[in-house]
């Protein structure tokens, strides 16, 4: 796997792949952008940099501190004080495979079972899975209506319902959605765009040196994957350390009420619908700050991150021809001013 | 006379007398020399646009006889199905044996070979979105019929396009991430159908690509050019350094020479191109181009001189495929 240390700018990509690491709860990433940029490559490299977590030995691996929110089992369990076996694992990161049926997306009947011992039981599918960590997909644009439908009612509900093949079962299944797609080939609907919490255009880089270093790391890349990922390996655990410092920092992080109110003027300024866009905005400021090893949230973190946590929220405005990123820019650059 | 000739070595002896033929053989050996880049490394990806026809037979004849012959060859029909594409429960088997048995899918069947798709004009998107992301990543993940599995699926691709109009084209998620861009518009196997190319050649090529390596003056070449041509992804100049390589080990070098950083440039680079960097702004219909624009353009490589001129498109970037229809 191509290490994410060794990804060439992206900036604002890997910033957003690192708050969704550090605060799950922003409610998922959306990267839109130009062919080749290695939108899928970052993804999936962030995978080694995430921390390991405690889980429990249930098919669904819960939260050993959180047995309230954990599976069936893990919840009686509890009740009944039965101590469970826990191990670390390192979170994980799905990719759901164009092509991938429903059955195994929310999980179905355990055919094997069926086939050899005639017994009927539930095979966990991809979102259980990824249960606690994120659940990628690639060219999210072709993937078929339903199927977006059900992942976003899922991850807005953290909870798996399957009513098929005389199976009731339901489960947790918290994870962080992440879609990435090229807007030339259909865009994504706009009723569902907002329910990415932030989303990233990706642009493939403009100068000649950064794209001949892009190119350069690639050709070394596929030449020798095992040797390259090892030069990059200790600047992958030190995304990592941080990534998990700013995970212990977050609780600790204030945000003021001033802070507050700047993120809801921004949020009237550009006349974003509904609560969501400044509630995601504050909550990245956070992680921005915790990462940053900032005690406190302020204008600086909204700044940096307004653009990815509001541009895709706007309405579209006939009179304004500008870019939805360049108008949230603007914005910030006004409330800045005032 | 053919348009999009790539600037070839004679091109002063053609263009006197226009003499078809001639020019028709250099346009076959430009081909035939992408085909044994592809068969050196299939993984490349050809684009070759061509009618169905006798000289499309020959390139594909060609291609045949320097593949492996261990190496599995595969047809893509147009309107095949996600699931034939990726596999799925083979039911009669699975009640069979009492364990759910896969039928492998196309894309996996030809693992290690090569999948050529007729008609790839009329494939969909989404069958282009499989293959793509076996392109991209060596491998499938099958998540399907109750099963998971996971398969290698090293492919090369070749997309026979045969689309007549310029929005006739293969999906751009599949033609992005092929390499070599071919037309055979004009070209005249007639005299050298092989090219003196054979698979013992190529098999020996192929041994020694994994030692050849780009210097980095070939790699910075390759970057410049693709940004002066205005090609915005990526993937082409990198698709441009493995064409060097795979010249280069045609050639029997370990590192590509500027011939081959050319070869490739004129193979992948220059049908994708968006701009002409080494012409002036002009008219397109001014149509009073200088005859002899030799003076500072010569030592840079690649200054095609008879390309058309055109307003860089969004969909149809391909001037040499779009011009040889028109
Ligand atoms: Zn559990």
């Amino acid at each position: 796997m191509f290490p994410f240390a060794a990804i060439v700018g992206q900036d604002q990509m890997k910033l957003a792949l690192s708050i969704a690491a550090v605060d799950p709860s922003i409610g998922g990433v959306l990267v839109f952008g130009d062919r080749g940029t290695g939108k899928s490559t970052a993804v999936r490299a962030l995978a080694a940099v995430l921390p390991e977590i405690e889980m429990t030995d249930c098919p669904y691996h819960c939260d050993p501190a959180r047995p309230d929110e954990g599976c069936e089992l893990c919840r009686s369990r509890a009740a009944s004080e039965i101590p469970q076996k826990t191990e670390a694992m390192r979170v994980p990161v799905v990719d759901l495979p164009l092509g991938a049926t429903e059955d195994r997306i929310a999980g179905s009947l355990d055919l094997e079972r069926a086939l050899s011992a005639g017994e009927k039981r539930f095979e966990p599918g991809l979102l259980a899975k990824a249960h606690r960590g994120f659940l990628y997909i690639d060219e999210i644009n072709l993937l078929e209506d339903h199927l977006v439908d059900l992942l976003l009612d899922v991850a807005a509900s953290g909870e798996n319902v399957v009513e098929r093949e005389g199976l009731s079962v339901r489960h947790p299944a918290r994870f962080v959605l992440i879609g990435s797609g090229n807007p030339e080939e259909g865009e994504l609907r706009p009723q569902l765009l907002d329910r990415f919490g932030l989303s990233v255009e990706v642009k493939t880089p403009q100068d000649l040196a950064t794209r001949i270093q892009v190119v350069k790391r690639r050709d070394a890349f596929e030449r020798d994957p095992a040797g390259f990922a090892a030069e990059y390996e200790a600047a992958n655990a030190e995304v990592r350390d941080a990534i998990l410092a700013a995970r212990r920092r977050l609780g600790t992080v204030a945000v003021p009420d001033e802070t507050l109110e700047k993120a809801a003027q921004l949020s009237i300024r550009l006349g974003t619908d509904g609560l969501r866009g400044e509630l995601t905005l504050m909550r990245a400021a956070r992680a921005l700050a915790a990462i940053s090893g900032d005690a406190v949230v302020g204008w600086s973190h909204l700044a940096a991150l307004a653009p990815l946590a509001l541009s895709h929220r706007l309405r579209r405005d006939p009179l304004d021809e500008a870019g939805s990123t360049t108008r949230v820019e603007r914005a910030v650059g006004e409330l800045a001013a005032a | 006379m053919a348009p999009l000739r790539p600037a070839a070595a004679n091109d002063s002896a053609l263009s006197a007398r226009n003499d078809s033929t001639t020019a028709g053989t250099a346009l076959w050996r430009e081909a035939l020399s992408a085909v044994a880049v592809f068969a050196v490394d299939p993984q490349i990806g050809l684009r070759l646009a061509a009618r169905a026809g006798p000289v499309r037979a020959a390139a594909l004849e060609t291609l045949h006889a320097l593949i492996a012959d261990d190496m599995p060859v595969r047809k893509m029909p147009a309107g095949i199905s996600e699931a034939a594409l990726l596999g799925g429960l083979d039911l009669a088997a699975s009640l069979h044996t009492g364990q759910p048995v896969l039928e492998k899918g196309l894309i996996a069947d030809t693992h290690g070979g090569v999948l050529i798709a007729p008609m790839a004009e009329r494939m969909t998107q989404e069958a282009a979105g499989l293959v793509s992301l076996a392109l991209d990543r060596g491998h499938l993940s099958i998540e399907r019929d109750g099963m998971s599995r996971d398969m290698p699926a090293q492919i090369g691709v070749v997309a026979l396009d045969e689309g007549m109009e310029p929005d006739e084209a293969p999906p751009e998620n599949l033609c992005e991430r092929l390499g070599l861009w071919i037309s055979l518009d004009g070209a005249d196997p007639r005299g050298e159908s092989d090219g003196g190319l054979d698979a013992e050649t190529v098999v020996s090529a192929r041994s020694r690509l994994a030692s050849v390596r780009p210097d980095d003056p070939a790699i910075e070449t390759i970057c410049q050019t693709a940004m002066a041509f205005g090609i915005v992804s990526l993937r082409a100049p990198h698709l441009a350094i493995r064409a060097a390589c795979a010249a280069a080990a045609l050639g029997g070098r370990l590192s590509p020479s500027p011939g081959d950083v050319e070869a490739a440039i004129r193979m992948v680079l220059l049908p994708r191109a968006v701009t002409m960097p080494s012409m002036p702004e002009a008219q397109d219909d001014a149509g009073d181009e200088p005859d002899e624009d030799d003076d500072a353009q010569d030592d840079e490589q690649p200054s095609p001189p008879t390309m058309p001129r055109r307003s860089p498109r969004r969909r149809a970037t391909i001037p040499m495929f779009s011009r040889a229809r028109t």
